[in-house]
């Protein structure tokens, strides 16, 4: 699931300049639809007061900075496995991607089967393993790694057809030009072919690191104290459900929109082309 | 009253057009009449506003101030009318752009059979015979990207004939070909003329100007400074930014 | 516990649950694709309110943890009046999640088009419903047929959370828990319930390459 920059230019051209009536139309339309979110919204905030979700008891603890540092150490939670589980992605994904492209036929299609694997499960059904089966085995792991690996492993999956797309997109003249000056095939992928193919993909990279940051949210299940974990405890601690949900659902909304802008400024930035997943193939 | 509709109307009349884009004053005070069966060329160097005024004719840019008539009545704004008129005046850009999804034929009949509420049949017979015109009759099967530059543009131009245009504008039609396709272009638009076909053609082409052209506006910021035969233009021209801008494209 | 173990004790309910899995995945990508026509038309009217209001709509759903969005409709809502079964919850969070990206895929297939084309539509006199229908519509389907794709796979995945409400029937995840609970289960249900959907995943992507080579536009 993509970063989609340039939305902006065709979605202004599909509609012309307007004439004295069209443009009366549009006024009319204009002032409705403002009426009928402003009276929508109004609406809202009315029933949530009628319900006493304005009560002073579900919101006076966010002006404590206790309740905002118990959020934060949960967020540095969260920011420790992403970071991780992202940079461990980010190696299997370009070893699985040097496997996949490998012109032995079984060692490519052996990294395809691992890459479609980790790409159709979700990251759920991967951390449930982590947590229920590797003990069983003997295997003690704390619960950072239980939900870091599988992560990691889903990630890196997609990360690994990501770098293939980018790889794709490098012209090919570029690999034979590199030949004919006596380069080896290996020398061509890592020195020529791969830093081009690494600087084409960072927006959907970075774009993928929200994917990660969603799949952190589930650290309750394997009991890390994550964002969401240490919510819970505020819940349970001030007993106020609806107000400290809606307050970590904008947040995790306002950390995965800062990462995405991040993305779209660096697309724009590099000037280079993007390879965005919505050119990869599925399979 | 009625309408005694004279033979001297012209086709395309702007009168005292301005336009501005943002701060920048694109477009000063323009005025141009195109008589019917005219070939006008409007040439100048980048940035002068000759491709901005031909496309204020289809309102597909729209004006400050002044005003455009096709054939003696206003450009309308907008609605039906907007669109009826646009349907009598052929458009050819520097970029073709034909419909990618659809083949040759589809293409041409596109304006015949939704605009003009052709019978499909009919439309498809009389698209053959204009494919056939500009030398493209084979290809009526592919789609766009199958064919060159060269004729994906004759396409184009037998795709705005379909709909038996008054007037035709060409923006720069030959600009993004390669140098061995510009000739099959021109040669069409040739025989355009020669038809006795109103165009306004924005172009660099001198040679397609000296061959068949009635009149040549130059123009530079945003003016026409200097209009008149296209041999006297490129051979004398009045004006020292004409002359100017004639010696930098000599070089072709 | 051996493969036959698990299929005789469990076998019903795998079958059962991949049907839950299947269904959630199809009526959520139906909702979502129709929620995202709508957000799009909306992103690109010429409406300011209504453009806003659904890039707003995009920009909360696509960054919105989806366990979060499903835990304010499954335990903060009935707070608020509203309660849903969890079927329901589970549905309604796909789709609102999925239609963002979903409209996120018309906007790049709709960007796939160019203004030239829209401008020769034009000047053939064509109206904008024409072009809409004509020229817009069929070059946007068929360019986001990959990514479309991609996201049905993607919504199949999110009904995994699924696993996080008591449903009934449980679906290929919480079927997971489930059995580890009941028994010791070791890698096989696991197995099974990754295989099922590691191999329609699989399936799908085939399916949207077929469809792709056959309406993919050359340009």
């Amino acid at each position: 699931m993509s970063a989609s920059s340039g939305s902006v230019s065709m979605r202004d051209a599909l509609f012309e300049a307007p004439g004295p009536k069209t443009k009366r139309k549009i006024l009319v339309g204009t002032i409705i639809s403002s009426i009928a979110i402003a009276a929508i919204l109004v609406w809202v905030v009315l029933r949530l007061y009628q319900m006493g979700q304005f009560d002073a008891s579900y919101w006076y603890f966010f002006g404590q900075w206790s309740t905002w540092r118990f959020l934060l150490q949960g967020l540095a939670g969260t920011a420790e496995v992403a970071v991780t589980a992202g940079v461990i992605a980010l190696a299997l994904g370009i070893l699985f991607m040097f496997g996949r492209i490998s012109k032995n036929r079984v060692v490519s299609g052996i990294f395809r089967v691992i890459i479609n694997f980790f790409r159709g499960i979700p990251s759920l059904l991967l951390i449930y393993f982590f947590f229920l089966v590797i003990p069983s085995y003997g295997i003690k792991m704390p619960a950072f790694w239980m939900l870091t690996l599988p992560i990691s492993l889903t990630a890196s999956g997609v990360l690994a057809e990501v770098f293939r797309a980018g790889v794709n997109a490098v012209p090919k003249g570029q690999r034979e030009a590199a030949l004919s000056l006596g380069m080896t095939e290996g020398k061509v992928l890592r020195k020529i072919i791969l830093p081009q193919a690494i600087r084409y993909v960072i927006p959907s990279l970075i774009s993928q690191l929200v994917v990660v940051v969603k799949d952190t949210s589930v650290a309750y299940v394997v009991s890390f104290p994550d964002l969401l974990q240490n919510a819970r405890v505020l819940i349970s601690n001030y007993d106020s459900l609806v107000s400290v949900y809606f307050v970590v659902a904008i947040i995790y909304i306002l950390i995965n929109y800062a990462i995405n802008e991040l993305a779209v400024r660096m697309a724009r930035q590099s000037g280079t082309k993007v390879v965005t997943r919505a050119q990869e193939n599925p399979v | 009253m009625p309408e005694v509709k004279q033979d001297s109307t012209p086709m395309i009349e702007l009168r005292h057009v301005q336009k501005h884009f943002g701060d920048l004053h694109v477009l000063k005070d323009i005025n141009l009449k195109v008589e019917k069966g005219e070939v006008v060329v409007l040439i100048g160097p980048s940035g002068s506003g000759k491709s901005t005024l031909c496309r204020t004719i289809n309102r597909l840019e729209t004006i400050d101030s002044g005003e455009i008539l096709i054939d003696g009545k206003p450009l309308p704004q907008e609605g039906k009318e907007l669109a009826a008129t646009r349907a009598e005046i052929g458009m050819v850009f520097q970029s073709f752009n034909l419909f990618a999804h659809k083949t040759i034929l589809d293409n041409v009949t596109m304006g015949p059979v939704e605009v003009l509420h052709r019978d499909r049949k009919e439309a498809e017979a009389e698209a053959m015979e204009l494919l056939r015109r500009v030398g493209v009759a084979e290809q009526a099967k592919k789609v766009p990207a199958q064919l060159s530059g060269g004729q994906q543009q004759r396409v184009a131009i037998a795709r705005s004939l379909a709909m038996h245009p008054k007037a035709m504008l060409f923006d720069e039609p030959t600009s993004a070909l390669d140098p061995e396709m510009i000739n099959e272009v021109l040669d069409v638009m040739v025989g355009l003329a020669r038809e006795g076909m109103t165009m306004v053609v924005v172009t660099h082409e001198m040679s397609f100007a000296r061959r068949v052209s009635d009149r040549v506006e130059f123009m530079a910021d945003g003016q026409i400074l200097e209009e008149g035969d296209p041999n006297e233009f490129f051979d004398h021209p009045k004006t020292e930014r004409a002359r100017e801008f004639l010696e930098s494209i000599k070089g072709h | 516990m051996s493969l036959q173990q698990l299929f005789s004790t469990y076998g019903g309910m795998y079958v059962k649950a991949y049907a839950a899995t299947l269904e959630m995945t199809v009526v959520s990508f139906v909702g979502a694709m129709i929620l995202a026509l709508l957000v799009t038309i909306a992103r690109v009217c010429p409406i300011a309110p209504l453009r806003r209001l659904g890039d707003f709509y995009v920009q909360v759903f696509r960054n919105v943890a989806t366990i979060s969005l499903l835990i304010i409709f499954y335990y903060a809502f009935p707070y608020l009046g509203i309660v849903w079964n969890e079927m329901t919850c589970v549905i309604v969070t796909t789709i609102l999640v999925a239609a963002s990206f979903g409209s996120e895929n018309f906007m790049s297939g709709i960007n796939t088009i160019g203004v030239g084309q829209i401008e020769a539509a034009r000047s053939l006199g064509l109206s904008f419903g024409q072009i809409l229908r004509q020229v817009v519509i069929p070059q946007a389907l068929r360019s986001a047929v990959l990514p479309m794709t991609n996201l049905l796979v993607a919504v199949m995945l999110t009904t995994a959370i699924g696993s996080q409400v008591p449903l009934n029937p449980q679906e290929l995840t919480g079927l997971v828990s489930y059995i580890n609970t009941m028994s010791v289960g070791g890698i096989l249900p696991f197995a099974v319930s990754a295989l099922l959907y590691a191999g329609t995943a699989f399936l799908i992507g085939l399916a949207g390459n077929a469809i792709d080579k056959r309406v993919r536009i050359l340009r």
